[in-house]
């Protein structure tokens, strides 16, 4: 089933955003939008009524709505649970004439944590790039809320990236801001909320990552550790329901690792958010992955869910999960033998690429 | 080339246009800016006219004197400042200061990842960045010209009084007669002008550093190279359109 989505835009100014009028204005249209928004998803049942019973309870669906104060505008989201979230489409990009990722498709649905693994330098941070639309692809489609980003203009593709956080690879904090203004960053940007409320937010943001009392540090202040989880705080400020993380745990010990883990689980439980998170670390994709991708020579190796991953007959994926330094997956890829290698496609394992149908319990 | 017709469009989007929907600059990091600009580089400044003031009362003093008319030598240095070397120098020193250091500062934010991590955050940089070092800087550099006119007026002063036999009121009525403000104002303009191209030029080399540490070098050392030949170049075409046009 398509995702059922609504857009209100308020048509307030926003040179009035948080006062009187534009709030009641902006009231008065969520009203409109929620009652329109539950009638046309009425209609809609009526219509399929055949495909899906008319008795749906309305808690199937997921009622959201966020207040944008940037354009005054109230953005209602009614959308069926397992709505897709993000939707690759046979993505293609070429550095010169050596082509990174060959033709990805592949989708995310809400609430789901993806994992996507693969051995270094074979693009999975050009993959995330893509998906969050700062790299533009050679060929083919990325879908986000239903929204083409490929082809979209600057203004346009902010609205889309203020609903998802990102956690860089690097970190990539503001070196002249300390812990707390990087963090604070998207809160002072995009809401109207009071500097008091801004620190309470940060406060907790920092906490939740176990960093609570490093606010007036510089990031060369710290360890490479600790830039990581501000990054990954800076990233949640503003409570997205989609998360973009760049091996969040690399760098972290143990204890570090297994508490941003839970911290992911945690956020992903009960739908509230999704995620799709780049990682080496087995022991950690294995725990929060609820679907695993690996990719290797331009393309998907192999897809499924954990158990199945981990069962996988495929030997590259077992090398890979298993970190053996002999097997199928070559250690020293020349230029040109990488161009060559493009050429094979992945072999037809049985049973290696998994039919993707993930139930959520 | 197109890279820096771009940026000055947003620019005077961000800056003509954004206010009017709502989004504000804020005032705190312009004037961090205009610290780190302008107030920083005063002392340079003023060794610089101080310098350029001395040495252009000795040169008018040692043409005029075979002429017999010392007495123009406060119009010769006050004319040449106010037109010509107060707003010339000044925009060389701040080039050399504030460019750069802005062309290198944007320039390792590019590599580090730092611009791209603002815009995913959906903040744009030149919204975020670019504004406010260009009114920063077009505030400071007319600011610093003006006050570099000052200590280069005190500099010709220096020599009157105390290498030839001039009294401070004489120097002072002489300077002032001779100037008018228009002057004055056409050494302002250029300043203004001066400012829009050496903060864009630096921005816009900064904004499009690639390959690394190296990258940022290359991209800095050009941003001097071209906004000083852009400025001297601009300088000539507006005393032609100042002084020989009309
Ligand atoms: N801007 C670029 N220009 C040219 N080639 C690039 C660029 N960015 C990435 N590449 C190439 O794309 C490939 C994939 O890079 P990417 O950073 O996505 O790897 P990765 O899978 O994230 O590796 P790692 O696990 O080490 O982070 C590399 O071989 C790299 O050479
Ligand atoms: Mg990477």
């Amino acid at each position: 089933m398509t995702e059922l989505e609504l857009l209100g835009s308020a048509g307030c100014q926003p040179a009035v955003a948080g006062s009187l009028p534009a709030t009641l204005c902006a009231s008065t249209t969520l009203l409109m939008n929620v009652t329109l928004g539950l009638f046309s998803a009425g209609c809609r049942k009526q219509q399929a009524g055949s495909l899906c019973s008319p008795e749906i309870p309305l808690s199937a669906f997921d009622l959201r709505h966020s207040f944008d104060l940037r354009h005054s505008s109230f953005v209602i989201l009614i959308m069926p649970a397992d709505a897709t979230i993000i939707e690759v489409n046979n993505l293609v990009r070429r550095f010169g004439d050596r082509a990174v990722l060959d033709g990805i498709s592949f989708n995310v649905h809400r609430g789901e944590t993806l994992v996507i693994m693969g051995g270094s330098g074979c693009g999975k941070s050009t993959m995330l790039r893509h998906m969050i639309g700062s790299m533009r692809p050679t060929a083919g489609s990325v879908r986000l809320f239903g929204e083409e980003i490929t082809g979209m203009k600057e203004l346009e593709i902010e609205r889309v990236r203020l609903r998802f956080g990102m956690l860089f690879q690097s970190g990539a904090l503001l070196a002249s801001l300390t812990v707390g203004e990087n963090v604070a960053l998207p809160l002072t940007q995009h809401t109207n909320k009071s500097p008091d409320e801004i620190e309470q937010i940060v406060k907790g943001k920092l906490e939740m990552v176990g960093l609570t009392g490093f606010e007036d540090l510089k990031p060369d202040e710290i360890s490479g550790g600790m830039k990581k989880r501000v990054g990954l705080a800076r990233a949640l400020a503003l409570d997205p329901e989609l998360l973009f993380s760049d091996e969040p745990t690399s760098g972290l010990d143990p204890i570090m690792t297994a508490v941003v883990d839970q911290l992911t689980l945690k956020l992903t439980q009960g739908r509230h958010m999704t995620a799709v998170v780049v990682s080496h670390d087995m022991t950690s994709a294995f725990r929060i992955a609820t679907r695993m991708i690996m990719l290797g020579h331009g393309s998907i190796v192999a897809e499924g869910t954990p158990d199945e991953i981990r069962n996988s007959p495929n030997p590259e994926v077992q090398q890979f999960i298993h970190g053996r330094a002999d097997g199928p997956i070559p250690l020293n890829v020349s230029q040109e033998e990488h161009k060559d290698l493009q050429h094979v496609r992945p072999r037809p394992f049985l049973g290696a690429r998994f039919r993707f149908h993930h139930k959520h319990t | 080339m197109k890279n820096y017709i771009q940026l000055n469009l947003s620019l005077l989007y961000w800056i003509l246009i954004a206010p009017f929907t709502g989004q504000f600059f804020k005032i705190g990091p312009i004037f961090r800016q205009m610290v780190f600009i302008g107030v920083r580089a005063a002392p340079m400044v003023a060794l610089t006219a101080f310098s350029v003031g001395v040495t252009l009362a000795m040169q008018a003093a040692h043409s005029l004197e075979s002429l017999g008319a010392e007495m123009y030598i406060p119009d010769l240095v006050m004319i040449t400042l106010l037109r010509e070397m107060g707003p010339v120098l000044i925009a060389v020193i701040v080039i050399g200061r504030s460019g750069s250091a802005v062309a290198a500062e944007l320039g390792t934010m590019k590599v580090s990842e730092e611009i791209e991590a603002l815009e995913v955050m959906a903040i744009n940089p030149v919204q975020y960045l670019v504004v406010p070092r260009f009114l920063a800087m077009l505030v400071m550099l007319p600011a610093l010209t003006i006050f570099g006119n000052y200590i280069g007026i005190l500099g010709g002063w220096a020599v009157c009084t105390f290498a030839l036999d001039f009294n401070t009121a004489g120097y002072i009525l002489r300077a002032l007669e001779s100037a008018d403000t228009w002057d004055l104002y056409s050494g302002m303009i250029k300043s203004v002008v001066f400012a829009w191209i050496i903060i864009t030029i630096s921005c816009n080399a900064g904004l499009n550093v690639e390959g690394g540490a190296e990258g940022v070098g290359q991209a800095t050392t050009a941003s001097v190279v071209q906004a000083l030949l852009a400025m001297l170049v601009m300088n000539a075409v507006l005393t032609g359109i100042f002084f020989f046009a009309a």
